[in-house]
């Protein structure tokens, strides 16, 4: 017969009975009930070891109480009062949230870590309203984050700051239409597991005293920390994936090789029906295997090949594994941690593969009046990755993929022993056997990074604090990239055809990245009366950035598969740089709190930055905040229903300040692009430099960004319902941008300060618990951001700048329209008489074009973004979902473009491909006695055996428009399933705990359906303004799914 | 901690450059887009060539379907290429008395505009390369832009005597890639390119180009530039853009009308023109872009012939006599005339090594120059056509505009009555019937950001001097 206990619980605020409560013994959780109508409970049978109870419900604080016999009296704590969160805010700074005059989203890392992806900011995407995350490719390529819209025509990424140091995050790669190769952002590197929180301040308020580095928001990681004193623990995180391409492009499944007669030469599909029956093609070789054009290729069937190019892919898979050891001494806490992740990507064999392995160590030591934090992490990553684009040097895998006839089944073109698929018979000359590129062209890189920090903090008198620290930040890196030697046979199928030699190339560049970055901070904080509270801070901030390089390409090598700058009859081409940059600020806040419930913030910042003009490189930054807690200074708005009200406006200034070396002009040794090649000097052993065509410029000022914020937080029904809303206004002006002037200046561009852009936008986090029990929680939440951005100004005689471009369709920021407009060529329109308005076509009855138009077709800015997350808990169980919709905006796919002209697009099926006149058009009669053209109906079909020629882009220049896409959709981001084993099995033993789970990312993709192309986050634009473009044959996206575990020792 | 901040300056670059390493910049950049997109878009307009069946590069441009997009970087080698580093070098040589690089510094800005006016006609020409001090500099008109251009002649031409001084002291040497510091020569190019600008308007111009007929200093080395080497980035930039760097080399073929005329003719030039294929010189129908693959395979049909290594030309000896025997013929002086035909076909012979041109040219040849007078002009410039074949097609573009020779036929070559020597219509033209592309339109890169450039002028637009 063991103990009894009883008692009742009560709610700590109106001291009223709470029936429901759960209530257990610690030591045995089996052993428990729940509280009755009147919040009586009572346990009977304890057994001896039973020492403490607990009592947990829904809204509010668990509780541990000592068993001591008799009754025991609980009252519990609602959550509201955890509404005061500690968050991590500029400078490191912690502040409670209930003071924030400005949003500050912060992820937490069972959210972040829920999708279980080795990149920490993929595990925010849909999770932070009027943040924009998206990735393009496989692990560890770069992730693209925007936070409330593109603000500047070319530097738009957030600061990232790890505990306080601001981070490097390089792109590391290419980008661009030809060779474009992701090998990801350094703000990758870090590991998820190692993550605490991450909070992500969005306002120029919260940011101002990053001054001219954060006008784009700023990223705050805080990583896990152990506490003096604390147990050893030993944690292990595990998690295996497989992945698969998530979308690959729809092709037409009516027409087969041919152009527009079947030819077996041709990797289009324009050919005839597919029939079924069994047909030559391919090269026609002899029974020798040389090339005859008498004799016969393979024989297959003429039909279409089903997933034809899901089945080129293979199946990848990443691993993630961490481990990590925390606890701590007298004086110090430590955590230690390896973390490994892997993956092999989707395209076959080793091309894609990613190899990220990380060591932290971080700890923290209280010693008298000293408080000292460090942190030392080393990162090593090895990656390869195919080329996106089209190839420059050598033939790239998506172009190839694309330009194929539907019917040719690339499992038939796979094995490369087979003499019809090697370099000299593959079916077609157009274009590389893609197996052959994957297995010979390549790109490699590694990496070495080591940053961390040294702070210490000193506590000079009560409330009056010092601290200095010092963050480095040291990479480097080597890339690699190869391209095999594929010369034609004399006389063979691709010689014959005009298929080019590939002469193979190689090209190997380094790069090394530095910053350092001191602190020093002096901090107070005083009760200036009963009601008035005052804390403030004075720092100083030091901040060098320089990086190297040296990159060296040889084209044409000597001995094949021989990778090396030496392999060449002639010298490789070479360059190699330095830059360097320096910053200095000096900041203060002062923040200003009233009875608890009103409080306000000013933020200074004064910065001289070596980038700017000498004598006029100093720029001041400020910032004001305020926030007021309705619920808390009215008493009264508060009741069962009403839990917690916050009003807020905040107002702040931030910069960007120039790249380096853009005040002067400079001579560079003369390298001229004609078209698709270059003139290089020297020539003839003579060297010659030429005037930069960019014109510098000696009143270069930064780019300011001006922003007004107001936001409600408001929590009702015991939290169940809360929402945040923020508005936001915010003027960016003074963009430092290549301008371009035209070239009768002298000049191409100019580095100007020029433009203004305004993003105004509304941002909304609801969360709801419709259901609540003691066992069972299901929470939703919903994010949902709407951003307007409008050119407000751009500079003197121009209204217009093109900030990307893909073919003839221009990307382009146009005074009066949102960000990123698209302009494609337009067809010639009668301007006057009976027929103005109607298409004129040419002699084909093709769509004429117009000599000097453009027409917009759309912009690359959203209606809005929302995401949806749920959470449903069941005793151990949790099943948590993202989803991530976006609605409007455009992109321009060259994947579209390319299929359209090769006819395997879907849409090139039109009208069967039957004759058709172009509705609404006239075709031109001769002239008039004025000489004016006289327009008559026109009745010129495109003819079954022309349509070809309609798609081409070079035929019908107005058909480019068609190739802008909507960019519209709804992704199933993560759905997760997790598990922990009850307490009870691991009573005894080494291990303390164990859960295991279920993950799947981008499960699901639905677009519109003028989109069957590409998932409409792929590029290869890299990670800032240019993607907005869109794709050329850019790498597909993934989806994963697997499996995890969590072991706690 | 100003001097801490002051660490600005590209440590990567030199903030300055002397004449000696601008000049073979400018000279590069001049070659450049003269090399590539000109002489493809003459060789194209004046039939030459033809885009190939299998391909589509170049269609645009042989159904003559350009917009203001096309073609802009002529316009950006040319104003901030070539001109500026020119500009630098004249500035400098000014300054420092180094005439010796002033002189083909002035002529080559006269070539460079010489390009743009016959391209464009109206161009911006008084107010250019100043920088941010005229961000929109206005245009001027044809008649304007010429003035200037032999205006910047005679600055070169008045400072010979000055520039052969300077270059006694120090030498321009291998930074020429024109003339490797042969003055003489230099101003030999600047005579015959001002006669040449001259004959633009004969009836004005009679007393200048009296007088330079008189003075009789004109090329006797072919202005162009050399020094391209059969490797990457370094070689000729239409063979570096349409063969190397392509993804078919299968783009520029053999136009029939060419082909015709040189079959015609047995011309032996032919094989430095052309490829054989299978054996046999076959063309395609101009601006024909829908001739099935199937029954024309590439194969089948000759590509231009291209090398690494052919120069740039700016303007040659053949031309110069080209140039001469027109001036005689526009005269008349039919016996002058036929001299300096003669000598002409004789230079476009030699260029590839045929000694035999008198064969052509002798009496009863297939060359011989026409006794009729009113015939003479179409035979110098027919000739002319043929001689610039993979040297200077832009230029026989500017003749069929100036002169309306090849003239513009009706029918297709392989037509019954097709007369061997005349352009065919593009089967695809955009263009009405019996129009052909006049110019090029200004391109965006100047007319989205000056103010100043003027609204689009039609393709088929003749220009001021315009045979009308």
């Amino acid at each position: 017969q063991g103990k009894q206990v009883s008692g009742k619980v009560l709610s700590a605020e109106d001291k009223q009975p709470i029936p429901g409560v759960s209530v257990f013994v610690k030591e045995a959780s089996t052993i428990g009930t729940s509280t009755s109508i009147d919040g009586q409970f009572t346990l009977k049978n304890l057994p001896a070891n039973a020492k403490t109870l607990v009592f947990r419900f829904v809204g509010f604080q668990t509780q541990e109480v000592a068993i001591k016999g008799g009754e025991i009296n609980v009252s519990l704590i609602p959550e509201t009062q955890k509404i005061d969160e500690v968050v991590v805010t500029a400078m490191g700074m912690k502040k409670s949230e209930k003071t924030l005059g400005y949003a500050a989203s912060t992820v937490k890392s069972e959210d972040l870590l829920a999708g279980r992806s080795a990149s920490v900011m993929s595990g925010i995407a849909g999770k932070v309203a009027g943040v924009n995350v998206s990735s393009s490719g496989q692990t560890g390529t770069s992730q693209k984050v925007i936070v409330r819209g593109y603000s500047s025509f070319s530097e738009n990424q957030p600061l990232y700051v790890v505990d306080g140091v601001p981070i490097q995050n390089n792109f590391s790669g290419s980008d661009g239409s030809s060779d474009a190769v992701d090998f990801g952002n350094q703000a990758g590197d870090i590991n998820p597991d190692d993550v605490e929180s991450l909070t992500v301040l969005k306002g120029a308020s919260a940011t101002a005293l990053y001054g001219s580095r954060a006008a784009n928001g700023v990223i705050m990681i805080t990583t896990k920390r152990s506490q003096q004193d604390e147990r050893i623990t030993v944690e292990y995180n595990g998690s295996f994936m497989a992945s698969d391409v998530l979308r690959v492009p729809q092709t037409q499944n009516v027409f087969g090789q041919g152009w527009p007669d079947w030819d077996r030469m041709e990797n289009g599909s324009w050919g005839p029906k597919l029939d079924g029956r069994m047909h030559d093609w391919g090269a026609p070789l002899d029974a020798n295997g040389k090339f005859d054009p008498k004799a016969t290729g393979r024989e297959k069937r003429f039909s279409y090949v089903e997933d034809n190019l899901r089945n080129f892919y293979e199946t990848g898979f990443e691993t993630n594994n961490t481990v990590s050891v925390k606890g701590g001494t007298k004086n110090t806490g430590f955590v230690f941690s390896y973390g490994n992740s892997y993956a092999n990507g989707v395209i076959p064999t080793d091309a894609d593969k990613y190899s990220r392995n990380t060591f932290s160590f971080r700890g923290n030591t209280k010693y008298n009046n000293f408080d000292i934090n460090y942190s030392i992490n080393y990162v090593r990553k090895d990656m390869n990755n195919v080329s996106a684009g089209q190839g420059d040097n050598g033939a790239t895998i998506f172009p190839e993929l694309l330009q194929h006839a539907v019917d040719v089944d690339f499992q038939d073109t796979k094995d490369l022993n087979n003499i019809y698929n090697n370099t000299d018979n593959y079916y077609t000359v157009y274009a590389e056997n893609p197996w052959w590129v994957v297995k010979n062209n390549g790109n490699k890189y590694q990496d070495d990074r080591i940053y961390g920090k040294a702070e210490v903090n000193y506590e000079i008198l009560k409330g009056l604090r010092a601290t200095a620290r010092l963050g480095g930040d040291f990479t480097n890196s080597r890339q690699q990239r190869w391209n095999a030697i594929a010369k034609r046979t004399v006389g063979s199928y691709a010689y014959e055809g005009g298929k080019k030699d590939e002469v193979g190339y190689y090209n190997e560049r380094n790069d090394a990245w530095d910053q350092i970055d001191f602190t020093g901070l002096l901090s107070g904080n005083y009760k200036l009366s009963n009601d008035l509270g005052f804390d403030g801070v004075l720092g100083y901030n030091f901040n060098q950035r320089s990086s190297s390089f040296h990159n060296s390409s040889l084209s044409g090598l000597v001995q094949p598969n021989w990778y090396s700058l030496e392999n060449g009859e002639v010298m490789p081409l070479s360059s190699s740089g330095i830059s360097r940059r320096r910053l200095i600020g000096a900041f203060s806040q002062m923040n200003f709190d009233f009875r608890n419930y009103w409080f306000l913030t000013l933020s200074l910042r004064n910065d001289w930055s070596s980038t700017l003009p000498k004598n006029k490189n100093s720029f001041f930054y400020w910032g004001v905040n305020t926030s007021a807690i309705l619920t808390d200074m009215f008493k009264s708005l508060q009741n069962d229903y009403v839990n917690f009200i916050k009003v807020r406006a905040a107002y702040g200034q931030t910069g960007n300040d120039a790249p380096a070396y853009r005040t002067y002009s400079a001579y560079f040794p003369t390298q001229i692009g004609v078209g698709f090649g270059d003139l290089y000097l020297p020539f003839a052993g003579v060297l010659g430099l030429t005037e930069s065509n960019r014109l510098g410029n000696m009143g270069l000022k930064p780019e300011i960004t001006t922003e007004l914020e107001f936001g409600i937080d408001a929590r009702f029904f015991k939290n169940r319902l809360t929402f945040d809303v923020a508005y936001y206004n915010k003027q960016t002006k003074d963009q430092i941008i290549s301008a371009t002037v035209a070239p009768e200046t002298g000049y191409t561009s100019r580095t100007q300060n020029i433009g203004k852009i305004e993003n105004q936008g509304v941002e909304a986090n609801v969360r709801i618990i419709p259901v609540r029990t003691s066992d069972l929680e299901w929470e939703v939440g919903v994010t949902f951001a709407k951003n307007k951005s409008k050119v407000k100004e751009l500079w003197a005689g121009t209204d217009r700048y093109r900030i990307a471009s893909g073919y003839e369709i221009d990307f382009m920021a146009i005074v009066g329209q949102p960000l990123g407009q698209f302009l494609a060529p337009a067809e010639l329109r009668v301007a006057e008489g009976e027929h103005a308005g109607k298409i004129v076509v040419n002699s084909a009855g093709r769509p004429l074009v117009d000599a000097g138009k453009k027409d917009n077709v759309g912009t690359s800015q959203p209606d809005f973004t929302m995401g949806f997350n749920t959470r449903l808990t069941y005793k151990g169980i949790t099943l948590s979902g993202v989803f991530d919709w976006r609605k409007g905006g455009q992109f321009w796919s060259y994947t579209s473009h390319i299929m359209n002209f090769n006819g395997n697009a879907t849409k090139t099926t039109f009208n069967e491909r039957q004759p058709f006149v172009i509705p609404n058009s006239v075709k031109q009669a001769g002239v008039d006695a004025n000489g004016k053209p006289i327009y008559v109906e026109n009745d010129i079909p495109i003819t079954n055996y022309e349509t070809y020629n309609y798609y081409n882009n070079s035929k019908n220049t107005p058909i480019q428009k068609t190739f802008v896409l909507p960019k519209d959709y709804l992704k199933l981001r993560e759905i997760a399933v997790s598990y922990s084993l009850p307490k009870k099995f691991f009573k005894s033993g080494y291990v303390k705990g164990v859960s295991i789970g279920v993950v799947g990312r981008n499960l699901f993709l639905w677009t519109p359906k003028d989109n069957n192309f590409v998932d409409p986050e792929a590029t290869n634009y890299g990670n800032d303004i240019t993607s907005e473009l869109g794709e050329f044959a850019a790498a597909p996206t993934t989806r994963n799914y697997g499996g995890s575990i969590k072991i706690v020792f | 901690c100003e001097s801490f901040l002051d660490i600005n300056k590209d440590p990567n670059y030199p903030g300055k450059a002397s004449p000696k390493l601008l000049l073979p910049s400018s000279i590069a950049w001049t070659a450049s887009r003269v090399g590539s997109d000109l002489q493809m878009v003459g060789g194209f307009w004046c039939q030459h060539y033809t885009q190939n069946n299998s391909s589509n590069q170049y269609n645009t441009t042989v159904t003559y379907d350009l917009t203001y997009s096309s073609y802009n970087g002529v316009w950006s080698a040319a104003y901030a290429g070539a001109l500026k580093d020119l500009k630098s070098i004249v500035e400098t040589s000014e300054a420092e008395k180094q005439w010796n690089y002033y002189v083909p510094a002035k002529i080559l800005m006269a070539f460079n505009f010489h390009i743009l006016a016959d391209f464009y006609e109206t161009v911006p020409f008084n107010e250019i390369l100043q920088g941010a001090d005229n961000m929109q500099p206005k245009y001027d008109d044809g008649k304007t832009v010429y003035a200037g251009i032999i205006r910047l002649l005679d600055e070169a031409i008045a400072k010979k005597d000055l520039a052969l001084a300077a270059n006694e002291e120090i030498p321009i040497g291998s930074e020429d890639y024109v003339y490797a510091g042969d003055l003489e020569k230099w101003i030999q190019f600047a005579k015959s390119l001002k006669f040449k600008v001259l004959m633009r308007d004969y009836e004005a111009n009679k007393d200048a180009l009296a007088e330079l007929i008189a003075e009789n200093d004109f090329v006797t080395v072919d202005a162009r530039m050399n020094g391209f080497v059969d490797q990457e980035n370094k070689s000729n930039p239409l063979y570096e853009n349409d063969r190397r760097k392509l993804n078919t080399t299968n783009n520029i073929k053999a136009s029939n009308t060419l082909i015709a005329f040189l079959t015609a003719n047995k011309d032996p030039r032919i094989a430095n023109f052309f490829e054989k294929a299978k054996g046999i010189y076959k063309g395609l129908p101009y601006g024909n872009t829908s001739v099935p693959t199937a029954t024309t395979p590439s194969n089948t049909t000759s590509r231009a012939m291209l090398a690494a290594t052919d120069p740039v030309y700016f303007l040659s000896v053949a031309e110069s006599y080209f140039t001469i025997a027109e001036y005689y013929a526009r005269i008349p002086n039919a016996g002058k005339a036929k001299e300096f035909y003669d000598k002409a076909v004789n230079e476009a012979f030699l260029r590839w090594g045929y000694t035999n041109a008198s064969e052509f040219t002798k009496a009863g040849g297939v060359y011989e120059f026409p006794s009729d007078n009113t015939k003479m002009v179409e035979a110098i410039i027919t000739q002319k056509w043929v001689a610039s074949t993979r040297c200077q097609a832009w230029d026989s573009f500017f003749d069929i505009n100036r002169t309306g020779y090849p003239q513009l036929g009706t029918k297709q070559t392989t037509d019954a009555g097709y007369v061997i020597g005349q352009l065919v219509p593009a089967a695809h033209s955009v263009l009405n019937a019996g129009e052909l592309p006049r110019r090029l339109i200004i391109p965006k890169s100047s007319s989205d950001y000056n103010t100043n450039a003027p609204k689009v002028i039609p393709l088929a637009q003749k220009m001021w001097w315009h045979k009308k």
